[in-house]
């Protein structure tokens, strides 16, 4: 698969990290990217030092709250919950992304007619 | 919303930085230790899956170094830590960093203190509403007068009337004068000797003062002459008399025997339509000849009638959009139409129109000079300190070339560097701004304690203009000399910047700082010059013969109207009086003047006509300052008579008018003997007196002053209601003052006496004090420049010595002695110093020249010119000794050696 563009993985990524702690809960950093390994099927080829980027960005946003914790070895670490405005950017960007797929969807439906 | 949340969010990060740090750590390698654990699970080795867990995650620093920008705020951060660096190196090297604070503190903080002194003495605006509009109205005297006379600019009454109604340009017009009466709250307090105003009606009102309690008066209340006797107090006077009583509206007050009734309270603020005569009382311009008429003032019925009484002083309030200029034309046209309708009294007599700061410097022609030389020492004050500050920086550049280029190298940007190196700029800035507030402050604390004249006030403030101005000078000028070298030396250069010894600078740049150093040193050589020019003036003054004795002698002022004495009782209270005061223990003489010398008090101006002088008709005749003596006066003043003689008890009323002349007057009119001759006295209409006597010149108002003509009448010819007593005295002066008093009040209790006080403190306060603080302030100022020079030229010899540390260990190496490494810097320095010098009293000579005009006597001594220079010779050799020794005293080993 094509490498995809950064600025879209940017905001891809902060969609999947919200999505994620919506599904399953409070994660650590680690608990997050492996979700999304999961999911992706690890097509996204990604650091899991990235998880990190997008989770700052959504903190600083008020989309997600953290919380200490301990892990599941034992150790402290930070665990990131959606808080209430951050379902409602996920709900946002969810219609968006449907909206855009839908058009998209039905220019290559319209492609495939000729 | 998002923005602000962001913002906050950073915010946090930035101040807890550590922390934040220390948790992203935490949580980066719990992260690891899981990947590494489910490696291991897989079957890799611990080693292995340490690396490969590292791997996966990508750059931990990386990562970290990205995430700041979004967690912290690294803008300020980034000036925290540029300050914190700053102020590291700075304390590294205190020489510099001290040297630079303390030049631009005293530099500034002096100059603030004169800022104020000025504002104080010249600038401040008169306390009322737009300052701008209000100007004053002067009415020009054509006859011939010399320059220090005061006051021959008024207008009388009828004059002022006529203005006030013809002049389109004014909102508003009002007339005041100035009047001295004793003031006793009516319930029997005691009388105080006050000065106050007498106003027109709408004086409150076109200077826009609104009084504080009550009410001002009104133009009704000034229509009718007597009728309306209403008062309003000076907000000081009633606070310290009247105990801040508010109900103190509609009290009455006893003034010169006359009950008026208090409608108001003038504003803390207004302190009176004259900047240095505080009002300490206002009352209508028609209750004037009722009040004067109370003290037996011969001229009360005359003072709102007579044309040519000119008693008033005039201002007013410019209508919107009308400009000095125009006012001041119609006010020529005015004067004009009414030189023709009024040919005795106005003949050629013009008008202008003047701003209140103008005529201030008329009034007191001296404090043009003074605040001209003052900001002439602020300007070279300033521009030497900017100058050290301009050296300190280049030289901290220059030492930190290497560092520099280093981080140019590593990759800095240049406007990073240049943050980093201003910012030094700015803690300097900070240190130097509070060091010039102290400094200020210390210094207008000692102009206030200045005394001059009772009646005259003076107030010097530390306020938010200097402050300000302080600040602003400060911080504009540290970073205007930071930001050029700092700029200059992080040129992206590498090659040369690298190369630690750059062979003797480029030429161009070492002879700018010893044009520098030289410049410093002129400036400093030509303040010295003239401060001590000013103080040799000064001292010989003082020790120069005032034209009449100073010790010994007790002064008091009277006032006979206030035990209700008629005019002629009052001459026999006075005749009777001396003979008594003379016959006290201890007392040698005792005489009655009208006014005494350096005092404002009772000064009086007159214009007579000498014999033989035809005065063309603009001029009628010649401004005399005059004072009215009897007999004894030049006698207990210790005044000896140098042709002719003085008055004599046989001056009476019935005897032909007398007049004595100093020999300022003589000289002037009568140079081949003025004994015999004759002048014209305006009094009675036209008295012709015959000059009896001729006395020395005497100081009159100041001791610097150019000898001023002045004449003397006879008491007994001319009647006065206030005296003042003055007595020779054996031993201490007020010890006597006591027995006086009782003499007098024996007479009669009610007498009014006011102001005592020896002859010698008259003297100290009459022009001594301020001419002293004057010159204080300029040697202070010339010190401190001297020290700016100095360190200057230190810096210079330093910096050179520091930058050519190898090429003396080449020399020594080869065999250059130590002496010859040290004359080799003195000679450069000796150069520097001695065309400094030069070209420093050549300055002070040209400025010399210009300041002879009025300060009479700053001719140049020149032992006085070779002495400073000497002086400044050896101070800057010594300074560059220090630096030139330790280039003789260098290792050549360790020099070779050191790069």
């Amino acid at each position: 698969m094509d490498p995809v563009k950064p600025e879209v993985l940017q905001g891809t990524l902060d969609l999947m990290v919200l999505k994620a702690l919506d599904a399953l809960g409070p994660l650590h950093g680690y608990g997050i990217a492996r979700r999304i390994e999961q999911v992706s099927g690890n097509v996204l080829a990604l650091n899991e030092g990235t998880v990190y980027t997008a989770v700052v960005r959504l903190e600083g946003r008020g989309w997600i709250a953290s919380k200490w914790g301990v892990s599941e070895n034992n150790r402290r670490a930070r665990y990131y919950a959606i808080t209430r405005s951050g379902r409602r950017q996920l709900l946002r960007e969810e219609e968006s992304w449907k909206r855009f797929s839908g058009v998209v969807g039905r220019f290559l439906d319209l492609e495939g007619e000729k | 919303m998002g923005r602000a949340r962001q913002f906050l969010y950073r915010l946090r990060g930035t101040l807890r930085r550590a922390r934040t740090e220390r948790e992203l750590d935490e949580e980066i390698s719990t992260h690891l230790s899981l990947l590494e654990r489910r490696l291991v699970e897989r079957g890799l080795p611990a080693e292995d899956a340490r690396r490969r867990a590292r791997r996966e995650f990508g750059g931990a620093t990386r990562l970290k170094e990205s995430l700041r920008p979004d967690r912290m705020l690294t803008g300020i951060e980034q000036i925290v830590a540029d300050l914190r660096y700053a102020m590291f190196s700075l304390f590294r090297n205190p020489g510099y960093a001290l040297a630079a604070v303390i030049s631009i503190a005293l530099a500034i903080g002096a100059n603030s203190a004169i800022f104020s002194y000025a504002d104080g003495l010249l600038f401040r605006p008169l306390p009322v509403r737009n300052p701008s509009e209000v100007v004053s109205l002067r009415s020009l005297s054509p006859s011939a007068s010399s320059a220090m006379l005061v006051g021959t600019d008024r207008m009388s009454w009828p004059e002022f009337v006529d203005f006030r109604s013809r002049m389109r340009s004014f909102e508003g017009l009002v007339a005041y004068n100035d009047i001295g009466v004793a003031l006793s709250p009516a319930s029997g307090g005691p009388s105080h000797f006050v000065g106050g105003y007498l106003v027109s009606g709408d004086f409150f009102q076109v200077m826009g003062v609104e009084p504080a309690f009550g009410r001002a008066f009104s133009v009704e209340e000034d229509s009718v002459p007597g009728r309306d006797p209403v008062l309003v107090l000076g907000h000081g006077f009633w606070t310290s008399v009247f105990g801040a009583d508010s109900s103190v509206v509609g009290r009455k007050v006893d003034l010169n025997g006359l009950v008026f009734t208090v409608v108001g309270v003038a504003p803390e603020s207004f302190t009176g339509a004259e900047l240095f005569i505080r009002g300490d009382f206002y009352v209508p311009v028609t209750m004037g000849p009722a009040i004067l008429g109370a003290t037996g003032n011969a001229f009360a019925d005359q003072f709102l009638a007579n044309r040519s009484m000119r008693n008033f002083r005039v201002k007013g309030r410019l209508k919107q959009g009308v400009s000095i200029e125009e006012a001041s034309e119609e006010a020529a046209v005015v004067a004009a139409a009414l030189a023709s309708a009024y040919p005795d009294t106005n003949t050629e007599r013009g008008a202008s129109v003047h701003t209140e700061v103008d005529m201030r410097l008329q009034s007191y022609p001296m404090l043009g000079l003074l605040i001209t030389s003052l900001f002439f020492i602020v300007v070279v004050n300033l521009l030497v300190a900017c100058a050290n500050v301009a050296n300190l920086f280049l030289t901290r550049g220059r030492t930190r070339s290497r560092e520099i280029a280093v981080r140019l190298a590593l990759g800095a940007s240049r406007a990073r560097l240049v943050k980093l190196l201003v910012s030094e700029g700015v803690l300097i800035a900070v240190a130097a701004a509070g060091l010039s507030m102290l400094v200020a402050y210390a210094a207008i604390g000692i102009f206030s304690t200045i005394e001059i004249d009772d009646a005259i006030s003076l107030s010097f403030r530390m306020d938010t203009r200097v402050v300000a101005f302080t600040t602003l000078v400060s911080v504009a000028s540290v970073l205007l000399f930071a930001l050029p070298p700092a700029l200059a030396s992080t040129q992206p250069d590498l090659s040369r910047r690298t190369r630690t010894d750059e062979p003797s600078d480029s030429g161009g740049r070492i002879r700018g700082r010893v044009v520098l150093a030289t410049a410093q040193i002129a400036g400093s050589m030509a303040l010295l010059a003239l401060s001590a020019g000013f103080q040799l003036v000064f001292t010989e003054a003082l020790r120069a013969d005032p034209g009449f004795g100073t010790a010994g002698r007790l002064t008091m002022r009277l006032d006979p109207s206030l035990a209700g004495y008629r005019p002629e009782e009052i001459q026999r209270f006075y005749d009777d009086l001396v003979d008594r005061v003379a016959d006290v223990p201890r007392i040698r003489s005792a005489a009655l003047a009208s006014t005494i010398p350096l005092s404002w008090f009772n000064l009086g101006v007159t214009t007579v006509v000498p014999e033989g002088y035809d005065f063309a008709p603009p001029t009628d005749g010649v401004d005399v300052f005059i004072a009215i003596v009897d007999d004894h006066y030049f006698e207990t003043m210790g005044i000896h008579i140098v042709d002719g003689r003085g008055i004599s008890p046989t001056d009476q009323p019935d005897t032909p008018t007398v007049v004595v002349v100093n020999e300022a007057f003589a000289r002037d009119y009568f140079p081949s003997g003025a004994v015999g001759k004759h002048l014209r006295l305006p009094h009675g209409g036209g008295t012709d007196a015959e000059v009896v006597g001729v006395v020395p010149t005497a100081k009159k108002l100041s001791i610097i002053e150019p000898p001023i003509p002045q004449i003397f009448v006879a008491l007994a010819q001319t009647p006065q209601t206030h005296m003042t007593l003055v007595t020779e005295i054996e031993g201490d002066p007020s010890a006597v003052a006591p027995g006086i008093e009782e003499v007098i009040r024996a007479r009669n209790p009610e007498v009014g006496i006011f102001q005592t006080r020896t002859m010698s403190d008259v003297f100290e306060s009459g022009s001594v004090d301020m001419l002293r603080v004057v010159g204080a302030t300029s040697t202070a100022a010339s010190v401190i420049g001297l020290i700016l020079a100095l360190v200057g030229l230190y810096a210079l010899v330093s910096f050179q010595v520091a930058s050519r540390t190898r090429e003396i260990g080449i020399r020594m190496a080869l065999g250059a002695h130590r002496r010859e490494i040290l004359a080799m810097f003195l000679r450069q320095a000796g150069l520097i110093a001695v065309t400094g010098i030069a070209i420093g009293a050549s300055l002070s000579i040209l400025a010399g020249g210009f300041a002879d005009a009025t300060l009479r006597g700053l001719r140049f001594d020149v032992r006085l010119l070779l002495l400073v220079a000497a002086a400044m010779f050896s101070t800057t050799v010594a300074a560059a000794l220090i630096p030139a020794r330790r280039a003789a005293s260098i290792d050549p080993q360790a020099a070779l050696r050191e790069e």
